[in-house]
């Protein structure tokens, strides 16, 4: 049974894509034939990131269109054998999407693969309501800070209550809490939210916490998905979200608390 | 609502139910109750009826009823009870860490936060004349 999963927030810069890159890739690794589906129509950013723009031709819109197959506008990604992404457009708005088309579109999809991870575009407008609408799972990105916690609740409200499964009185979307970005120094010194804080204005469950890291911008910038970055906490942190997500609940919760440094480490002066 | 059969203590079976002489039915609303989170920019409107709600209410959710409103969580957003000019209309609320809160059109809202004795505390909110009163409930 394939799932549709949207990566969403409704502030944006909170790190959609960087997610929705990284656990799309994470569930390839794991052995899931995944799509990734990019729905920021005239921001198409997920190409990027993913490091296959110069491989774009067709997109989304040109699927709904009719103008051609999906199997024309689907990439194949560099990195992971499993992983597929269907970019969207450059040149169009968000109008260009229709529910109709994209129910087609997915109903396509579920036949070749297990996991459809939707890249939603920010705000609760029509693109990211039609990112969300007919999501199974949704994955909620947050920032430890009020605003970011505000506007995932608003999504949270919507998903409840305006989604596919919602509107057809089936199983709520099951929703998990990602929260990104995640500085625990300074959550120590009072200056960003806790993860209880966070816990406790949202009450999701929570599926994991990404660390705060330079090396996020690097990978962004060189088009590869943080997961792939050997060694760092960002990459260790979404191995550990896969995990959780494909039903692995005794991952202990890392990165959430300031990590002690040996005396080695402080004698040779590492970060 | 189910009424359980078998409990035969409750209803004699040969006591005999009297009939409603009149069918005159006063005017009278279900309570609505909301078993699930009140998120930011959902507005809940329980018309001509008393509303319970048992998720929390988080900041930008609004609450509405023409009746009373009970809240048994936190109340981080709003909440207007007597909609309609019921000045008779209270809220109780387990946690209060409202935005507003206003009975029949009086309302306060909290700009340099909540009292120290009420802020997080179970409270229940009546008019009295035009004075919007705030206690706590008795532990």
């Amino acid at each position: 049974m394939s799932k549709v999963i949207v990566v969403t927030s409704g502030k944006g810069g909170v790190g959609k894509t960087t997610t929705s890159a990284s656990f799309s890739s994470g569930l390839a690794l794991r052995g899931n034939k995944t799509v990734v589906i990019d729905f920021d129509v005239g921001l198409r950013n997920l190409d990027l990131i993913m490091g296959c723009e110069r491989r774009v031709v067709y997109d989304i819109i040109n699927v709904i269109n009719g103008e051609v197959t999906l199997k024309q506008a689907l990439i194949k990604d560099k990195n992971c054998d499993n992983l597929y992404i269907l970019p969207a457009s450059q040149t169009r708005d968000k109008d260009a999407l229709n529910l109709e088309g994209v129910e087609r579109i997915l109903n396509e999809l579920k036949e070749s693969f297990d996991c459809i991870v939707c890249d939603s575009p920010a705000g609760i407008e029509s693109g990211a309501f039609t990112a969300m609408y007919f999501a199974d799972e949704a994955l909620v990105v947050t920032n430890p800070e009020v605003s970011s916690v505000r506007d995932s609740d608003r999504i949270l409200g919507i998903l409840a209550a305006k989604s596919k499964r919602a509107v057809d009185g089936l199983d709520p979307v099951k929703e998990h809490l990602l929260i990104t970005r995640y500085d625990p120094k300074r959550v120590e010194a009072g200056e960003m939210l806790s993860v209880t804080d966070i816990q406790e204005i949202l009450r999701i469950p929570l599926i994991g916490v990404i660390p705060e890291s330079e090396s996020v911008l690097q990978a962004s910038n060189a088009g590869t998905p943080a997961i792939h970055l050997d060694k760092s906490d960002v990459a260790e942190a979404y191995r550990d979200v896969v995990g959780r997500f494909m039903g692995d609940e005794r991952l202990p919760m890392r990165f959430v608390t300031v990590e002690k440094k040996s005396f080695l480490k402080r004698l040779l002066g590492g970060r | 609502m189910t009424i359980e059969t078998d409990n035969s203590n409750v209803l004699d079976p040969n006591t005999q139910r009297q009939n409603p002489v009149s069918q005159v039915l006063p005017t009278f609303r279900p309570t609505m109750i909301i078993n699930k989170p009140v998120r930011t920019g959902q507005r809940i409107y329980a018309e001509g009826s008393n509303l319970v709600v048992l998720g929390v209410v988080n900041a930008g959710a609004e609450l509405i009823a023409d009746g009373d409103i009970h809240i048994y969580a936190p109340l981080r957003g709003r909440a207007i009870a007597g909609a309609q000019g019921n000045e008779n209309a209270r809220i109780f609320v387990h946690s209060l860490e409202a935005e507003l809160i206003s009975v029949a059109g009086c309302f306060k809202v909290f700009e340099n936060g909540i009292p120290e004795n009420l802020r997080g505390k179970p409270v229940q909110v009546h008019l009295d004349g035009s004075d919007l009163i705030i206690q706590p409930l008795l532990s």
